[in-house]
């Protein structure tokens, strides 16, 4: 029979766990830096898989050719940091790397394609939860711009904030 | 095992008196009622804490918003440690309903896991990100030693086949991803070896005898599973022309490795103190090199094929022989199962071309209805027989 002190340390693994999972992402949300990241539209058959919308974003396809470090072998999963500038009103890549960056604000991601000189990278804030039912509401919106705002560490890890719809955030309370 | 026959034969030898082996006879029926009442309220504790866990797991899919994040945590959170407690508290404590409290106990790793997937939820991390289901298994895997339980360990299995999955198959869209795909059943066959050997180890500690079984078990399904898989020349020519990726080749070495190391070394320690030790352990090693020699060289697919058809059918006399002479029933179930799916592949293949359509469906269909009557009245004669299980 196991030991109320192995039942209780077992209870605290699980808080530990769930807790180191949440500040990891509160870190990333308080101490990152808010960029405005600009989706490129979907397939809208594809927009919604269950109650989730699927987001696709300019910095996702990289033009090798064009962008400083593109002339570096990448292949398909590896680790890719891509430095972004934030001039203007979105956040746009201006570099990509291997290997983190010295300074600046980066975004850490995974190459999922290369096809000739263009590399699609995807960062992990590739999914936005709706609530359930909720989701037809933004499907119906299409046409309209969808940017995303993202909190963004100093380790290059992103978190959504919020999606926003010509400009206004989308809310979902009732 | 002690049966009615057993006891007859034992009062006719003289072994045991009249009263004595009336005794025995009501023991051993009050024994059978027991057992099945046990397995009912099993059965009907395991449903009900499944039906929670679902409705949980629900209940995040549902991305609920008449509570806030924090709440909603909290709750689902607040229901996992309550459903641990309560659960430790019946089986453990008071003793008052250790099935039920090992049923709530189970409940509370899948709470655990809805918790998890809740907190992705919140934070928006990627759909079929890998490392949700990771954390899981991380969770719930002291609970499996703590507890010695068989369905956490059985829960841990399944997380441990499906961060595999996720883990290597990510970034479906990819090209590569598709040449990682077609591989599918040779990193499962391993991981199936793999994992089969490490329930053998748990047979180290007696308390573990339940968890190793259920590994074993699990590992020899997929194992399987995969291996019926790769019957199919098909499968070969699918993979022919691509070429896997360096992750995929980097993971498949590692578990090959474990799995060599672990089968090696159980064959030389025999912890589960098996007569047939060198039988399931040699077979093992064998298939993590099939699994390898197909893997890196270029094999005539429908050679190949052959090769995999003679390995799984010798497997599954395997499976029957040893099932029938440990009076294990779920290894004669598993041999049983796969031997049925074979012959009913095979059939198709053969005569698809060669028999005209309505000949082809009237003997497939007889074969179907004779050759299930003939299967489940063995499964049933072997059944009777056997009334423990003893540990695989």
């Amino acid at each position: 029979m196991p030991s109320k002190k192995t039942f209780l340390l077992l209870g605290a693994f699980w808080v530990l766990i769930i807790g180191s999972f949440i500040a990891s992402k509160e870190f990333t949300l308080r101490t990152g830096q808010d960029v405005l990241l600009k989706t490129v539209p979907v397939d809208p058959r594809d927009l919604f898989r269950g109650d989730y919308v699927i987001l696709r974003y300019e910095i996702g396809t990289l033009d090798l050719g064009t962008i400083p470090g593109g002339n570096q072998t990448l292949k398909p999963r590896d680790a890719v940091y891509v430095t972004l500038a934030v001039g203007g009103k979105y956040a746009a890549a201006s570099s990509v790397s291997a290997v983190p960056p010295a300074g600046g604000l980066f975004l850490k991601g995974t190459v999922k394609d290369t096809h000739s000189s263009r590399m699609t990278v995807e960062y992990g804030i590739e999914s936005y939860f709706v609530p359930e039912g909720k989701g037809r509401v933004i499907e119906r919106q299409l046409g309209r711009t969808v940017d995303v705002k993202a909190a963004v560490d100093t380790s290059g890890t992103a978190v959504i904030r919020s999606l926003l719809l010509d400009g206004k955030e989308v809310s979902f309370s009732k | 095992m002690i049966d009615k026959d057993l006891i007859q034969r034992w009062l006719a030898n003289s072994t045991v008196t009249q009263a004595q082996a009336d005794t025995m006879l009501v023991d051993l029926a009050a024994y059978k009622t027991e057992r099945s009442s046990n397995k009912f309220v099993v059965a009907i504790s395991t449903i009900g804490s499944l039906s929670i866990g679902i409705s949980a797991i629900l209940f995040v899919a549902a991305n609920w918003v008449a509570l806030s994040s924090e709440m909603k945590v909290l709750l689902l959170l607040g229901s996992t440690m309550g459903a641990y407690f309560a659960g430790y508290k019946l089986q453990y404590e008071s003793q008052t309903f250790p099935k039920v409290g090992a049923s709530l106990i189970f409940l509370g790793a899948l709470l655990f896991g809805a918790t998890v997937f809740l907190v992705a939820q919140i934070y928006n991390v990627n759909a079929n990100n890998h490392t949700l289901v990771l954390i899981w298994l991380i969770g719930v895997l002291p609970l499996v030693y703590a507890f010695s339980s068989p369905p956490i360990a059985g829960l841990s299995a399944l997380l441990f086949y499906l961060w595999i999955g996720l883990y290597i198959f990510r970034g479906l869209e990819s090209t590569r991803a598709f040449a990682d795909v077609a591989r599918w059943p040779i990193l499962y066959l391993v991981s199936g070896v793999l994992l089969f050997a490490i329930g053998t180890w748990h047979y180290v500690s007696e308390r573990l005898a339940d968890v190793a079984r259920t590994y074993r078990l699990a590992g020899i399904k997929v194992a399987m599973l995969s291996l019926f898989v790769l019957t199919f020349k098909e499968f070969f020519k699918l993979s022919s022309n691509t070429v896997p990726s360096d992750q995929f080749t980097g993971g498949l070495l590692i578990f090959s490795v474990l799995a060599l190391f672990l089968t090696l070394s159980a064959l030389y320690a025999n912890p589960a103190k098996s007569s047939t030790n060198t039988l399931e352990h040699g077979l093992s090693l064998g298939l993590v090199v099939a699994a390898l020699m197909v893997f890196w060289t270029k094999t005539p697919p429908d050679l190949t094929a052959i090769l995999f058809n003679l390995i799984v059918v010798g497997l599954v006399f395997i499976l029957l022989y040893v099932g029938y002479n440990r009076e294990d029933m779920k290894l004669v179930n598993i041999g049983m199962f796969w031997l049925g799916g074979l012959v009913l592949v095979r059939y198709f293949d053969f005569f698809w071309q060669l028999l005209p359509r309505s000949l082809f469906f009237l003997v497939g269909g007889l074969i179907l209805v004779f050759g299930g009557m003939a299967l489940e009245k063995k499964r049933r004669q072997l059944r009777t027989q056997f009334s423990v299980q003893p540990a695989a």
